[in-house]
């Protein structure tokens, strides 16, 4: 084991944003994008059920904040990346990139 | 995450997870609708100046005792001002839940609040009866106003080439019936202002405000009407709003304050809003 200086970078991975869907959902965010739960599962192309559930693991980790509304009597759903997800988000890319070389 | 989790990710996997990433960012940012965002907030920039000017010229010069009095005083006609500016604020709510994906600018609303202290300073100025330039007033409401025109520049700069004109279609039925409400609405408004007992009929006015707020998560809502809305409505509602705000200023600061003009000056406040609904036809 090395001192903290020195750790490898796969230390600063984020467990909450290691699976693509996860991760992908969190690059979509970015940093000041609301979107709603329909085009965030077309641009990620993906089901309902794997989207829930990656919202669900985000949600609880504190970083996407779930606002929920109704257009034109329909319930609709929309999302954006919290302050602490987007700094864990800075933290894992770079960590990843660390991990990649660049 | 698992030891055996870290120790698998090498370069390429970590590259793997990378470059998804980056696709899913470009794709959504390429979604966002820069053009009806910076509308949106042209439109609200606009308003908001609007608003904050007239309503510094109607209660601009009052005396203190005015804060409380009648409905002769600037004070009341300010609730004339209100109406239509709250009721924006319920439709842009509604464009933005069409937008589906949207902007959010975190410090946009924390300079903005920022911008209208001075429109609080100079509110207190009048009520003391103090006296300034009359051009103050136009810069107290452009203050906040400017980051709003400022961001609605930054999106309109990345707005992409302008689609193509799509066939007109009806709107369907709660919207044209609501659109004609409201038209009538800001009509009876207007008409209502001229008369001595306003002060009465003005909370008249702000409960039917509180009942339309109320259905804002219906379809019968404001929120839903603005996402219905096309150009020709938002045209109408433009047009009567500057109506409804010019009645206020006439029936406040002129000697024009009859039933008769405001009678007449309601009918046309209520047109704009009403021909939309009976053409019915969006884009």
């Amino acid at each position: 084991m090395t001192d903290g200086s020195q750790r490898h970078p796969r230390h600063e991975l984020d467990p909450a944003l290691l699976t693509p869907l996860r991760f992908s959902l969190m690059a979509a965010l970015g940093t000041d994008i609301e979107i709603d739960f329909a085009t965030l599962r077309h641009l990620l192309e993906t089901d309902d059920s794997a989207l829930s559930k990656a919202i669900a693991t985000l949600s609880t980790a504190g970083y996407v904040r779930v606002r929920k509304g109704y257009v034109a009597n329909r319930p609709r759903t929309w999302l954006r990346a919290t302050t602490a997800g987007q700094a864990a988000m800075r933290i894992h890319v770079a960590a990843l990139r660390a991990i990649v070389g660049e | 995450m698992s030891s055996t989790d870290e120790d698998d990710l090498d370069a390429a996997s970590a590259a793997r997870l990378l470059d998804p990433g980056a696709a899913a960012g470009a794709r959504a940012d390429s979604t966002v609708d820069y053009r009806t965002l910076a509308r949106m907030q042209f439109g609200i920039a606009g308003s908001m100046f609007v608003y904050l000017s007239a309503f510094l010229l109607l209660v601009g010069d009052q005396p203190q005792s005015a804060a409380s009095a009648g409905s002769t005083s600037g004070f009341s006609y300010s609730i004339v001002l209100l109406i239509p500016f709250l009721v924006l604020t319920q439709l842009v709510m509604g464009v933005s839940a069409r937008s589906r994906v949207l902007r959010t600018h975190r410090h946009l609303l924390r300079i903005t609040l920022v911008a209208l202290v001075p429109f609080g300073v100079v509110g207190v100025l009048n009520l003391m009866e103090a006296s300034y330039l009359w051009g103050i007033n136009l810069l107290v409401a452009a203050a906040p106003a400017t980051p709003l025109v400022w961001q609605g520049w930054k999106l309109a700069r990345r707005a992409g080439p302008k689609l193509p004109r799509v066939p007109p279609t009806l709107l369907n039925r709660p919207a044209r019936i609501m659109t004609g409400c409201l038209g009538l609405y800001f009509g009876l408004t207007g008409m209502l202002a001229a008369f001595s007992w306003f002060a009465f009929a003005g909370l008249g006015l702000m409960l039917a405000l509180v009942a339309l707020l109320a259905l804002a998560s219906s379809r019968w809502g404001l929120p839903s009407l603005g996402s219905d809305w096309s150009s020709p409505e938002w045209n109408g509602f433009a047009t009567s709003f500057i109506l409804l705000v010019t009645l206020a200023i006439v029936l406040a600061r002129t000697d024009w304050n009859t039933p008769l003009v405001g009678i007449v000056g309601g009918i046309f406040v209520a047109v704009p809003l009403v021909v939309a609904a009976v053409r019915g036809a969006r884009s």
